[in-house]
């Protein structure tokens, strides 16, 4: 009797074992539309810069001047690619939950030329793609406590205060 | 992507869990198993309640029940979510715990903690923390070392034989010389955290007593030592004891447990794919 038993909890094991999903979610950052309705990409810029911040209670995206700055805590991830590349590295697994997607555009100098965020809910209802919709922007913020280089704010993953 | 709800698929591995358990063990599908907090605390990592899962992995891992691979998952999860808040050294002592028990267990693909997780693996190299019993000359002291601890982890050391002898030791970072009548070897060791959590094991576990063998051979002071309190699911009778099955069962709801408890919390797994400018 026993020995059934065992053997039904092995049953059972291995087939809980099949539930298992990975859901992937394709990310988009979108430009100004041209006038021929293709990316209207300013040409000073130099690299964009993707930030992944988890959201509590009611917040909603940052702002460009906080992300522009780096001040944006519960930084889960963060990733700069030179604007010619046209894409970057893939993120990652990212826990359940609330998240703001954060696309910059940034020239040479860091200044900001594009800004955009989405706000990105994993659970049940989670999407398969994400569109951050970018704008141009005048902000006066660059890296916050961070250091420029080429275009990119260095340490990428450092939080300002 | 799935259309199922994770809910309902909660709910359901729940069900099946419990089946699991009841099927083998009707008494701990009710109880509280030594995984419960544990699953309590997966729960609310999947459903994104990150703060409270924190709350609830440090309670599992308090509570004192865990097993290696509870422990090993526990301190992950924790190490990930101390990352999320910009601990990093907090991250790190997860991580290095967790990489203590289980050198080649997978690198949490979350949040860009894998490059780290990787050089405090090869900072590691490959080192387990480890029990080590050393008995070859019956007439010496029994050795008993611990290796590859990161500091301050272990905190007692269980030496246990036969005829009930026992010994529980403070774990001082030190090998330790433990006196032990022959009768009692061959002899166990178990390796304990602060909270009671088995870290590491050598040696021959206590064989049951003989079937049959008057009960006042068994002294009744003495107990296996444990660091766990003794609830209900602990008065088991001999003959159940004794019964190989027992112990085929409980490595069976061990396997089912681990598998129930790593699909729950994975549940699904959303994963971000790299940022494309169109």
């Amino acid at each position: 009797m026993s020995a059934r038993r065992g053997v039904l909890a092995l049953g059972l094991a291995v087939g809980l074992a099949g539930c298992v999903s990975e859901r992937v979610i394709g990310l988009e950052l979108r430009p100004p539309r041209g006038p021929d309705g293709g990316p209207d990409v300013p040409a000073a810029l130099a690299a964009w810069e993707v930030r992944l911040v988890r959201l509590e209670g009611d917040e909603g995206c940052p702002g460009p001047e906080a992300s522009a700055a780096g001040r944006t805590p519960r930084l889960g991830h963060a990733q700069s690619f030179p604007a010619a590349d046209g894409m970057g590295v893939a993120i990652g697994e990212v826990p359940p939950g609330r998240w703001a997607v954060t696309a910059l555009g940034r020239d040479a100098d860091c200044g900001v030329r594009l800004h955009g965020c989405a706000e990105l809910v994993l659970d049940d209802g989670a999407p398969t793609r994400l569109v951050v919709e970018t704008s141009p922007v005048a902000t006066g913020a660059t890296c916050g406590c961070r250091a420029c280089d080429a275009g990119v704010c260095a340490p990428l993953l450092d939080v300002c205060e | 992507m799935t259309s199922g709800g994770s809910n309902g698929r909660g709910a359901a591995l729940g069900v099946a869990l419990a089946c699991v358990l009841g099927a083998v063990r009707p008494a701990a599908a009710q109880g509280s198993p030594r995984e419960g907090p544990l699953r309590a605390a997966e729960a609310a990592y999947a459903q994104g309640r990150l703060a409270e899962a924190g709350v609830a992995y440090e309670a599992a891992i308090a509570a004192g029940r865990l097993e290696r691979d509870g422990l090993v998952r526990a301190h992950l999860r924790l190490g990930l979510l101390a990352r999320l808040g910009a601990e990093d050294d907090r991250a790190r002592r997860h991580f290095v715990v967790a990489l203590a028990l289980r050198p080649d267990v997978p690198a949490p693909e979350a949040l860009d903690a894998e490059a780290g997780f990787e050089a405090l693996r090869r900072a590691r190299d490959g080192e387990r923390l480890r029990a080590v019993l050393e008995t070859s000359d019956p007439s010496e002291p029994v050795r008993v070392d611990v290796r590859g601890a990161p500091e301050g982890l272990v905190r007692t050391v269980e030496l246990s034989g036969r005829g009930g002898f026992a010994r529980r030791l403070r774990w001082t970072g030190r090998p330790l010389a433990v006196e032990a009548p022959a009768a009692a070897r061959p002899l166990f060791v178990r390796v304990l955290d602060a909270h009671g959590n088995r870290l590491a094991e050598a040696g021959t576990p206590p064989a049951p007593e003989a079937p049959g063998a008057p009960s006042s051979e068994r002294p009744s002071s003495v107990r296996e030592p444990t660091a766990e309190p003794v609830g209900p699911d602990d008065d088991e009778g001999p003959s159940l004891i004794e019964s190989p099955w027992l112990w085929i069962a409980v490595g069976l709801v061990a396997v089912g447990a681990g598998v129930a408890i790593g699909v729950s919390a994975s549940g699904d797994r959303f994963v971000l794919d790299a940022p494309v400018v169109r």
